[in-house]
């Protein structure tokens, strides 16, 4: 699959781009007195030499391609990626447990497929041990909710 | 010498204090859980601990956080043998004859010889750096800007040269890090750079997010996606001891894993994997027999498991003396310094004997503790083991998830950190290594100040790279390293097969 190897390379030449482009609206100075983008400009146009080259050189191993059923977990990996970000956003709204034991059910119920029961279980169970352990025990600083836990 | 011991038993007498004992124990325990448990690594789980260790001292933190790293050590080896399973990466040659050793029975002498082999090799790199750290950290002091540049070069070119398969591929990834290191506030004239006015990328990009978010939540992902399954060898463990023939056997490969896996810990890039395979190629080699290896040979679990817990120690020395993490689990244990506002490096020595002696007084006691814990405990860690993943991993993910959150309270951060997860993901699909990008990201700072620096110094000039003796064998090295496999054919086939092993 030299085609999906040449895609993150591409990907790497773009931001290396985008870096250098970003890097010159700072004050670049000179060798001898170099300022904040002189670093950053030069580590991008050396990002963008190495990707070129990588664009442009055939790999020596080829990646392996896509196994027949690999693409029905990687729906999986983008839902347990979206019930992340689902958590981070609704963290600081319902409070660290309710949060908790709705990420835990939506990760045990959509992705492993656990029965309901078990998956309330399970959620619950965990949820109510985070709390002792995080808030009561280590007495770190986590987000309250509307009900103050 | 009469100094050295004076300053061991001062750290004993650190690391003796009830906290601290309290926290090696719970850094060593959670270490073996985590060492047990695949999926999940030393990486990870220190930074996941991260918001714990504000509570404590730095001492203790640090004491937590290298007792979670060499636990992971002991416990990879025993899942190892009993499951097939390399719990850690470096633990993955003992599967080989240590897996055979259990189904022929022998699963007890196996673990046993693991963990007193680990148990030696420990205590021996814990000397070697004793004696080894100071002195090192008496040469560093004299370090100006041009020498502490030449260093990190040095390390960046072997970290990208050991770093796996395409040399490329690595040195894009370093670059990367170092442009990502460049977020934030410049360190000399406080201009905001690539903030696009926000808050959160003030102070830079968190070292805890990338690294959770490309060791901790890449790995989940990927496991989600492998959807993996465990096996356990339904063995009866009994009679640790091994016997007299078999320490007999045991007692060259302990001695020679233990130095190879020292010295190799020590150098930039190398870590505990690759000496494990080293020592396991050694003892074959030099083997009488070599025929027995791969079908339960007790030396081949010897030596491994004392060279990962040899390297350990080694690469504790650049990190103690120099300020410089040799690979990602000491630029963890950086960042738990950097959190105390304590700088590692050659003034650690003098200005904090208590964490410096401290720490590595615990490594010893840690070792002990391990001793003690892990032979009774072995049907403990097998439970673990049965634990089905698919409950385990969306808990590890909430771990990560509030490890970040808590250490600036900052919701923004989780959001960054899965960003990483997606882009570590995205790399092990094409075949890109995290490492280089992490430790770039680590020296990232230190390498552009010290540079800006020595222009300023030389008024542009790189010629000062070569006036200074220090410097100039720093930056000739590291050419060497890049030149010489390119010259020279033989040095090339090595360091593919280093780095082959690597990736194996």
């Amino acid at each position: 699959m030299i085609g999906r190897d040449r895609a993150a390379a591409v990907a790497l030449l773009l931001f290396g781009v985008a870096g250098a482009l970003e890097a010159r609206r700072l004050t670049l100075g000179s060798a001898g007195n170099p300022g904040p983008g002189f670093f950053p400009f030069w580590l991008a146009v050396g990002l963008c030499a190495v990707a070129t080259t990588l664009v442009l050189v055939r790999p020596m191993a080829a990646l392996p391609a896509v196994a027949p059923g690999e693409r029905l977990r990687s729906g999986k990996v983008l839902l347990a990626l979206a019930a992340s970000a689902g958590y981070a956003f609704l963290l600081p709204m319902l409070g660290f447990v309710a949060s908790t034991f709705v990420f835990l059910m939506v990760m045990l119920m959509v992705i492993e497929q656990r029965r309901l029961i078990s998956s309330l279980l399970i959620a619950a169970a965990s949820a109510a041990v985070c709390h002792v352990v995080f808030k009561t025990w280590l007495d770190v600083q986590l987000p309250g909710g509307p009900w103050g836990f | 010498m009469d100094l050295g011991l004076h300053s061991i038993a001062y750290g004993f007498a650190v690391s003796a204090e009830p906290l601290n004992l309290l926290a090696c124990f719970i850094g060593v325990f959670i270490g073996t859980l985590i060492g047990v448990l695949p999926g999940i690594g030393p990486v990870a789980t220190m930074s996941m601990l991260f918001p714990v260790t504000y509570a404590m001292t730095p001492t203790a933190s640090i004491i937590m956080m290298a007792g979670i790293y060499y636990g992971a050590m002991y416990g990879g080896s025993t899942t190892s043998i009993l499951a097939n399973i390399p719990g850690e990466a470096a633990s993955v040659v003992t599967c080989i004859d240590g897996y055979q050793m259990a189904r022929q029975g022998q699963a007890g002498p196996a673990l046993g010889i693991a963990a007193f082999g680990s148990f030696i090799a420990g205590t021996i790199s814990v000397v070697g750096i004793m004696l080894m750290g100071p002195p090192l950290a008496s040469v560093a002091l004299r370090f100006g800007p041009p020498e502490i540049f030449g260093l990190l070069l040095l390390g960046f070119t072997m970290v990208t040269y050991l770093a796996g398969a395409s040399k490329l591929k690595a040195v894009a990834m370093a670059l990367v890090g170092l442009l990502l290191a460049t977020v934030g506030l410049d360190p000399m004239t406080a201009t905001p750079r690539f903030t696009y006015g926000t808050i959160t990328l003030m102070d830079g990009i968190g070292l805890v997010p990338i690294i959770m978010g490309l060791f901790g939540v890449a790995e989940v992902l990927l496991n989600i996606e492998k959807g993996l399954h465990q096996e356990i060898f339904k063995t009866q463990v009994q009679g640790l001891l091994p016997n007299r023939e078999q320490w007999r056997a045991s007692a060259g490969p302990i001695a020679r894993g233990t130095v190879l896996g020292f010295f190799l810990g020590i150098l930039p890039g190398i870590g505990s994997i690759v000496p494990t395979f080293l020592a396991y190629a050694l003892e074959k080699r030099i083997a009488r027999h070599p025929e027995r290896f791969g079908h339960g040979a007790i030396e081949g679990v010897a030596a491994p498991e004392s060279a990962n817990n040899a390297a350990t120690g080694g690469s504790m020395i650049p990190l103690l003396t120099l300020g410089i993490p040799a690979n990602v689990v000491m630029a963890v244990l950086l960042g738990a310094f950097l959190v105390h506002g304590i700088q590692p490096g050659p003034l650690l020595v003098k200005e904090h004997p208590e964490i410096f002696w401290g720490v590595i007084a615990s490594m010893y006691i840690g070792n002990v503790m391990l001793l003690v814990l892990n032979l009774p405990l072995i049907g403990l860690w097998v439970q673990v083991l049965k634990v089905p993943y698919g409950v385990l991993f969306p808990l590890i993910l909430v771990f990560c998830m509030i490890g970040v959150y808590t250490v600036s309270a900052n919701v923004w951060d989780i959001v960054i950190m899965l960003v990483f997860g997606a882009l570590g993901y995205l790399m092990k699909k094409f075949d890109y290594e995290p490492m280089p990008l992490v430790l770039a990201y680590v020296l990232g700072r230190m390498a552009e100040e010290t540079i800006r620096q020595t222009l300023l110094v030389s008024r542009g000039s790189v010629a000062i790279f070569f006036e200074r003796p220090l410097a100039a064998v720093f930056v000739t090295t590291a050419f060497a390293v890049v030149l010489v496999p390119l010259v020279l054919p033989r040095f090339r086939t090595a360091i593919v097969k280093l780095s082959s092993l690597k990736e194996a």
